[in-house]
């Protein structure tokens, strides 16, 4: 298991490297961020001035061990723009991101495991047709429409909910709905097909004949089964939404790590970016850890295999 | 007797029409006997097997005429639900053909088996679990006690095999229904299997069907046979019966398709033709379009001639 | 009037200065639609920042509602010459504290202008360039020395902010940033990035007479124009900034709700490459053809929903503004045929770089409509739509890429603000090196004369009048730039529960001096 961990965590620690040589190497050639961050009137001087203050007039490769150098002790420069810690601007998001992702994946899943589960069981019936028709809707409409139908409804016509913001559980509810939302289509998906798979294995039968409730042959011991392509999904999906929610962070007002990163894009805000970039790959390897981690408690058959 | 089946029909609703899969057979099984239920793929032995479980595919399997009484006790009239609690499991247990499949790879050993011994209310708590290492005991799995924790994956086939056993005699059921279970082991597997089925019955005194398609495994652990030909059972009898004069022409046929050692047959002794659809099946003797006996009565279902004690067979040449 | 009503009526005039002068309480909750990144006047960038500094800081002069130009923090100042050299002598208004209780002084004004002049701290250094001298005089007295005349000094309320030297010193850089602290009537309670900034009102805050009635001033981040709409509407905030155009109409009908829109002091125009020897928009009669081909009133009712406003040149209430400078009027006929007297009866194709990023409403939509225009009457538009950054580097002239066709542009002259520094940018030809022209592509020597004279001219009158003529030759030739619109904003409160006059700066209306609970 510790050999499992340590080889992924080295995996993992080039892949981060790799993503960050990209993003740096990207975003210096997208375009100068000193004239950004002047005013339109400011004389080539103060530009020349602010651009040795940054670093931004050294040569490319040098700035880049300057800035990995000072990564490993936790140094990622200071935002261009809000002229604060890049890192702590990114980590002190984080909390609210995680926060959301995870309430997000916790809803996907909380729809297409049953729809699924349901769908394979009853397969070709109503279920299985209403199933399918939602999960195409899930897959038409996109994270701001739904985001933006969610707030007319629940929060302007029926007020039951807030409309934006972060604080209170009630807050999370509505983003981890458009966040959550496209996902299920694909995760019902998985869960319809591995159910289908593992309800027609030898073993399911077997465990009928000797007499096991159908309940529990679905729900223990087929879905624990389905179980494992499901989370190779849900780590895809994770990570995808720790890094990616911009879109509901922007409509719900979420001060998520997503939009900052996109934010700081814009402006071009390199450190911000970086620091941002750098963050999304560490939770993307760790989530992918873990998922490789589960499967080993999940399926006992992968523990041994290494 | 612990298992009478009288005139058991079982169809499979397709789309293309209906398959009469196993089309009025009639067999018993005594206390501590085994029967073998012999014939080629296709026959309705299987299904046959399914039948007494009710563990037909759902939607288009269907008992569409017959009895089957297990103690005395009807078991056609009885729901799903009904048979789930009290027949599966408890009093008429299964194992299947292929061990490295019947096994949930997910769930310890532990587990499976103290699973239908929780669901019919045999065990709870400590009892089960010195149950369980019991049974598994019971099979010859060693150190039982220290593997509960098993997967079914740190286990050989035959081991396996053994577990699935032991989940079959948790509760000690009236009737095993054995569906090929040596089809997929190596021989020397095998033959531990079928000493370990003969111990089972030795100690709870259980009935066994054993399906196979496998001649010289029917004989070694079989007290009588059945040979089933598409849908029908064609002659019943004692086992040695069987194998020294076999009465009908089919159960001639199979018992000379066995090539022996020191045959000097330069080819195998094939039965020509094929076995015909179920779906619009001739009206008299099924076997007749390959009979090498054939008379112009066979267009006739044949009359159930008694040959000797317990000896049956269905055809116009011995009547 | 009856005796009783008018008794009541004196009574409660009499009662207002009592009440505005007792600590308030409750809270109020509003929306904006942008955040500041920094909250510190000096060393901000982005006007957006004006947002929350505007709260907490105040300058020797300001705006008022009707965009005169008022004494602030000073009680007096005048403009004299010495030895050829303008000075600009200040008297502090007396009881100005800061948030923790020090008085205002002289050195503050000095230390906060050493911050505006350090290119480390601050953006703007080089607009204190002509500032030779700070001389303190005594405490509430301080005299300016300029090397030169600095012709936008005074428009722009002269700079300087109150900052508060020794409480500065005193907590360090890093803490003041975190933790602002000025003379504004809110004062700093917490901010929490992406989400809310808390404010208190200031009890000693020294002008009693406009100043807010509620003790506590929450302002939410929204940046979603739906969501913040649903916020309004929901009561989640009671006052709302930025009502989408779309949705403007929908807020002049919606009950107890008051709406203000006004002009925020961005302008914006259309600029031609005439600094490439081939361009067609060198014959100024392509250039008038285009300012007659658009029908510029249309795209802001249809476009804009109204929230716009055309000028010429200059805008209303800014110095220089000249009501006798009319737009161009909309006529494809007389467009198309200046095109053909130039040469081109066919027309020509041309790229027309169209900016995507919102920083105005609809200006994507803005510039697409406008570019239609000079479509129909033949100077063909190649749309290239370009982001913020993109577009930016489109327009310098000290580096590439090249901007050879029409750009869509703006520089914003300031509420009411001053547009001797934008032209100065956009009009003045380019100086490499200098700072001048930095997005300029017109190169005219009479232009460069009277801009010049304009920058170092700080006689309000004499410079009025220049900058009248500078209009007037731009706008003939149309030099620098096509003027379109002025953009405009709205927002909407809940009349039984807010009670609010709107202040134009800082914050380009986003500003809270006068606001309460009823």
């Amino acid at each position: 298991m510790l050999a499992l961990v340590l080889r992924r965590l080295w995996q993992g620690a080039i892949s981060i490297l790799g993503a960050s040589v990209i993003i740096f190497v990207i975003s210096r050639l997208s375009g100068d961020p000193v004239v950004m961050l002047v005013p339109p009137d400011a004389p080539p001087s103060l530009i020349a001035e602010i651009r040795t203050q940054y670093g931004l007039d050294q040569p490319l490769v040098w700035q880049y061990l300057l800035f990995i150098g000072h990564a490993l002790t936790g140094d990622f420069g200071n935002s261009y723009r809000w002229q604060m810690p890049a890192l702590k601007l990114i980590l002190d998001r984080l909390p609210a991101t995680i926060q959301l992702a995870a309430c997000g994946l916790l809803f996907s899943v909380a729809l297409a495991v049953p729809i699924g589960v349901l769908s394979a069981v009853h397969r070709g019936g109503w279920i299985d047709r209403i199933g399918r028709i939602f999960a195409m809707l899930g897959q038409a409409m996109p994270a701001f429409w739904v985001g933006l139908l969610l707030i007319l409804v629940f929060a302007v016509q029926l007020n039951w909910l807030p409309a934006f913001g972060h604080g209170t559980p009630a807050h999370v509810v509505l983003p981890a709905i458009a966040l959550g939302w496209y996902p299920v289509a694909a995760q019902t998906r998985i869960v319809r097909s591995a159910m289908l798979d593992v309800l027609d294995s030898d073993h399911i039968r077997l465990s009928r004949a000797l007499g096991t409730p159908e309940r529990l042959i679905v729900w223990k011991y087929a879905l624990r089964n389905a179980a494992v392509p499901l989370l190779t999904m849900l780590g895809v999906y994770f990570a995808a939404m720790l890094g990616g929610a911009f879109v509901v962070e922007t409509i719900f007002a979420w001060p998520g790590v997503g939009r900052t990163v996109v934010e700081a894009v814009f402006s071009r805000d390199f450190p911000v970016v970086q620091a941002g970039v750098l963050f999304t790959s560490i939770l993307f390897v760790l989530s992918n850890l873990l998922v490789d981690l589960s499967y080993g408690l999940v399926d006992p058959r992968i523990r041994d295999v290494r | 007797m612990v298992l009478e089946v009288h005139n058991l029909h079982t169809h499979l609703h397709l789309k293309r029409g209906i398959l009469r899969a196993v089309d009025g057979i009639s067999l018993t099984v005594g206390e501590g006997e085994t029967l073998g239920l012999v014939g080629e793929s296709g026959s309705g032995k299987t299904l046959t097997g399914l039948s007494l479980l009710r563990l037909l595919p759902k939607g288009s399997g269907r008992i569409a005429e017959g009895s089957i009484k297990l103690d005395g006790q009807e078991l056609t009239t009885l729901s799903d639900s009904a048979m789930a609690r009290d027949i599966r499991g408890r009093r008429i247990a299964m194992i299947m053909q292929d061990p490295m499949t019947s096994l949930n790879p997910v769930f310890s050993i532990g587990d499976q088996v103290s699973n239908p011994l929780r669901n019919h209310n045999i065990a709870q708590g400590a009892t089960l679990r010195s149950k369980v290492i019991s049974v598994l005991t019971q099979v010859r799995i060693p150190s039982a006690e220290k593997r509960l924790g098993d997967y079914p994956h740190q286990f050989s086939g035959g081991q396996r095999q053994r577990i699935v056993a032991a989940m079959a005699i948790g509760c000690t059921p009236r009737l095993l229904v054995a569906d090929e279970p040596t089809t997929a082991l190596d021989v020397t597997i095998q033959v531990q299997i079928i000493a370990l089925l003969r111990q089972i019955q030795a100690d709870t005194g259980t009935g066994i069907i054993l399906i196979t398609h496998d001649l010289g495994v029917a004989a070694s652990l079989c007290h009588r046979i059945a040979v089933m030909y598409a849908g029908r059972i064609v002659e019943t009898g004692p086992v040695r019966r069987i194998y020294k004069s076999p009465a009908h022409p089919y159960t001639q046929a199979l018992l000379a398709a066995i090539p022996r050692l020191g045959d000097k047959r330069a080819r195998l002794q094939a039965i020509p033709g094929q076995p015909p659809s179920l779906i619009d099946p001739p009206q008299g003797c099924r076997f007749a379009p390959r009979c090498p006996a054939r008379m112009d009565k066979c267009a006739e279902p044949p009359p159930t001639v008694t040959l000797a004690d317990g000896h049956e067979a269905a055809c116009w040449k011995l009547a | 009037m009856k005796p009783w009503i008018t008794g009541l009526a004196a009574a409660s005039l009499a009662a207002l200065p009592l009440a505005q002068g007792l600590a308030q309480s409750g809270t109020l909750t509003v929306g904006l639609g942008a955040e500041a990144t920094i909250m510190d006047p000096t060393r901000s960038s982005a006007g957006v920042d004006s947002y929350f500094f505007g709260q907490m800081f105040e300058q020797l002069l300001r705006t008022d509602p009707d965009l005169k130009q008022i004494n602030w923090l000073a009680e007096s100042w005048n403009l004299a010459d010495e030895g050829g050299k303008p000075v600009i002598t200040v008297k502090i208004r007396p009881g100005v504290t800061f948030h923790n209780g020090d008085p205002v002084t002289s050195a503050d004004f000095q230390y906060g202008m050493q911050r505006q002049q350090d290119p480390k701290l601050s953006r703007f250094s080089h607009l204190l360039n002509a500032v030779e001298a700070f001389e303190v005089i005594d405490d509430l007295t301080f005299r300016l020395r300029f090397k030169e005349g600095d012709g936008s000094f005074i428009t722009s309320n002269l700079h300087l902010w109150a900052m508060p030297k020794r409480h500065i010193e005193k907590v360090g850089e890093e803490e003041y940033q975190r933790a602002p602290v000025g003379t504004g009537p809110w004062k700093f309670v917490s901010r929490t990035v992406k989400e809310e900034l808390r404010l208190e009102a200031y009890e000693g805050y020294w002008n009693k007479q406009n100043r807010p009635t509620v003790k506590n001033l929450v302002i939410k981040i929204i940046p979603e124009d739906l969501t913040r709409v649903a916020a309004y509407k929901t009561g989640a905030i009671d006052w709302i900034d930025a009502v989408p155009p779309a949705a403007t109409a929908e807020f002049a009908k919606l009950e107890n709700t008051s709406t203000y829109t006004a002009v925020t002091g961005n302008n914006l125009f259309l600029n031609f490459n005439t600094h490439q020897p081939n361009s067609p928009f060198n014959d100024v009669r392509v250039r008038r053809a285009a300012a007659h081909a658009i029908d510029m009133d249309a795209i802001i009712k249809r476009v804009l929903f109204d929230q716009g406003e055309r000028y010429a040149e200059i805008g209303r209430g800014t110095p220089g503004y000249d009501p006798d400078l009319k737009p161009y009027p909309y006529d494809p006929r007389r467009a198309r045929a200046l095109l053909a007297e130039a040469g081109h009866p066919r027309g020509f194709e041309v790229p027309c770089y169209n900016l995507t990023t919102p920083r105005e409403p609809n200006i994507k939509e803005m510039g697409e409509a406008a570019y239609a225009y000079l479509s129909a009457i033949g100077i063909r538009c190649q749309i290239r739509q370009l982001e913020y950054g993109a577009w930016i580097n489109l327009g310098r002239r000290d580096a590439p890429p090249e901007m050879d066709g029409i750009v869509s542009w703006m520089w914003s002259h300031g509420l009411p603000g001053d547009p001797g520094t934008p032209w100065l940018g956009h009009l003045h030809s380019y100086q490499a090196g200098k700072g001048l022209g930095s997005y300029s592509y017109t190169d005219n020597a009479e232009m460069d004369a009277l801009l010049r004279q304009q920058q170092t001219t700080m006689d309000p009158v004499k410079r009025e009048a220049l900058l009248k003529q500078i209009a007037r030759i731009k706008h003939d030739q149309v030099l620098g730039g096509l003027t379109t619109y002025r953009p405009m904003v709205t927002i909407a409160w809940r009349t039984s529960k807010v009670a609010f006059k709107p202040w134009p700066s800082p914050g380009f209306w986003r500003n809270f001096q006068e606001i309460g609970l009823k």
